[in-house]
């Protein structure tokens, strides 16, 4: 027989020194602000003796979260695929546009007004005229995420590729580089941080996209559902909803936080050397 | 080794009326593996004159031969660092060497195959320059003399026959400096490449240098030519030799000259 070293006492307080060491660290405030938040909402709902369909505690909020799991599940679902399909669209067409725009002075001036144009209109007023096209469902979802994502793409590759260091630039025109080449082996990769840097706002800008549209004009996500549980006065869903788009938000934005630092760490670490 | 000849030399930016006017009748003629030098008040046009020489710039009037043939564009003939050293913080020093080698049409299309001899090339570089065995760390992780010493590399790593040199010691310390000037000579003097070196460095320019030419005030013009024939190699107490003192004298008396000539002008403007 073999002793089980991972339950001897000593073994246990260590580990239990370990995990308390974790909750005073740096890394943890995040964790106990957001524990904080909702204890002080909490307490707050009870000692105003706030009524349920005006601001329900927390804890109501996650019974009906248990019990309409399967359609917060399903509208989650569908919220997230279409703000992921706008989005998608946004960074292929904004990587797009923005090489192109960064690329050559003449499109940027040209393009410049017309795209500010497009970014002021309201998306919200786009709605109508999609369901008027496509008809209500996913399609204006996607498209509305993806016209509010798209903006922040384009400047922000622009504005990366027009960063590029003349002297640089001279040396490798200089040698007869061509166009192509002074792109791909400066241009682009010195724009990447610029550009992963806008996909943390596109996306969460992605979801403000298909929310808007899901309450104005469809038939599933989370924004429906919220407008259908308002209308049914089931005021602890509609904030079961709230939650379920902060948590979808808050995990794609870190998922960015991380494919950024991944593809564009040199930035991070040459910004630190030169302090 | 690239000769150099410019005749009649006139550029101006948006046109050729006198103020826009910024190089004025600029003859000049620069021998093979000869290092010349090139000193005057700052804004009179001596960088302008380094991009008419790369071919990034085509000058109004006159025109600059290199080997007998006028220069019509950029051509990969050229080597070139700059007083800011700056390299691709995503590519280690080495990779940031080999850029030149990988986009100049005249290497590109065998760089793949060759990329083994040419890393070694890039290494016999660091070497020489001081940096051995650092060309896997990246910009970012090097002193801004290293930096200087590896822009230094990349601006040879093609072995261009010209190399031109905008204030390339400029941002650097005195010592750092003094090292990177007899760095700079015996590779030249191993390589033998023609050098036009922009500097506001006088004492840089006569160690350094075959030939100083002084410049005007914008308009500029070259309005002395001072020739420079200590013994190679020179070492860096030459310095303090009366002879070397002298030179440094009157370089330093025509700058001010043209200084002086200037200072009414530039007034003028600033009070129009």
């Amino acid at each position: 027989m073999t002793t089980n070293t991972a339950s001897t006492p000593e073994v246990r307080t260590s580990r239990l020194r370990h995990w308390l060491g974790w909750f005073r660290r740096e890394e943890a405030m995040s964790f106990w602000i957001i524990i904080g938040f909702f204890v002080v909402w909490e307490v707050a709902c009870h000692l105003f003796s706030l009524p349920v369909y005006f601001l329900p505690p927390p804890s109501v909020i996650a019974q009906a979260a248990v019990e309409f799991q399967r359609a917060l599940m399903i509208n989650s679902i569908q919220t997230l695929w279409t703000t992921m399909a706008g989005f998608g669209f946004a960074v292929v067409f904004g990587l797009a546009l923005g090489v192109a725009v960064g690329g050559s002075r003449r499109l940027y001036k040209g393009l410049y007004p017309l795209m500010v144009g497009f970014n002021s209109v309201p998306k919200v007023a786009l709605v109508p005229i999609l369901v008027l096209w496509f008809g209500i469902g996913s399609v204006p979802a996607i498209i509305t995420a993806f016209l509010i994502s798209f903006f922040p793409i384009v400047v922000n590759v622009a504005t990366g590729l027009a960063t590029t260091e003349p002297e640089m630039d001279d040396i490798l025109r200089a040698l007869g580089a061509s166009k192509l080449d002074r792109l791909l082996k400066v241009g682009l990769p010195g724009a990447m941080p610029h550009f992963f840097g806008s996909l943390k706002v596109a996306i969460t800008l992605a979801f403000v996209g298909s929310v808007v549209s899901e309450t104005v004009a469809a038939n599933s996500g989370l924004g429906h559902m919220m407008l259908m549980a308002q209308a049914n006065f089931e005021v602890p869903l509609v904030f079961a909803g709230l939650l379920a788009l902060a948590i979808e938000g808050v995990l794609m934005y870190a998922l960015f936080v991380v494919i950024e630092k991944r593809m564009t760490g040199w930035a991070f670490r040459s910004q630190q050397a030169q302090q | 080794m690239s000769v150099i000849d410019i005749e009649g030399l006139r550029l101006g930016y948006g046109g050729m009326a006198p103020e826009q006017l910024v190089l004025d009748g600029i003859d000049l003629h620069i021998g093979s593996g000869e290092f010349a030098s090139i000193v005057g008040p700052s804004g009179c046009g001596k960088s302008t004159f380094m991009k008419l020489l790369s071919g990034l710039l085509t000058p109004q009037e006159g025109r600059i031969l290199i080997d007998g043939t006028p220069i019509s564009g950029p051509r990969s003939e050229v080597g070139m660092a700059f007083q800011n050293a700056i390299m691709l913080p995503w590519r280690t020093t080495l990779e940031n060497i080999l850029l030149p080698l990988e986009v100049s049409p005249a290497t590109k299309s065998e760089f793949r195959h060759r990329k083994a001899q040419y890393r070694r090339q890039a290494e016999e570089l660091l070497t020489a320059v001081g940096l051995e065995g650092l060309g896997d760390k990246y910009p970012w992780q090097l002193s801004g003399g290293m930096r200087q010493r590896a822009s230094l590399c990349r601006a040879m790593i093609h072995e261009p026959p010209l190399l031109l040199l905008d204030e390339p010691f400029g941002a650097l310390d005195a010592f750092t400096k003094e090292e990177l000037w007899a760095v700079l000579q015996s590779l030249w003097q191993r390589r033998k490449f023609t050098v036009v070196m922009v500097t506001h460095d006088l004492t840089e320019a006569a160690f350094l240098s075959d030939t100083v030419y002084v410049m005007s005030a914008r308009p500029g013009r070259m309005l002395v030519r001072q020739d420079i024939s200590f013994p190679r190699p020179r070492d860096l107490d030459i310095r303090f030799e009366p002879d070397f003192v002298r030179h440094v004298h009157d370089l330093r008396e025509h700058i001010r000259g043209t200084r002086a000539q200037a200072d009414p002008h530039t007034a003028a403007r600033a009070v129009s």
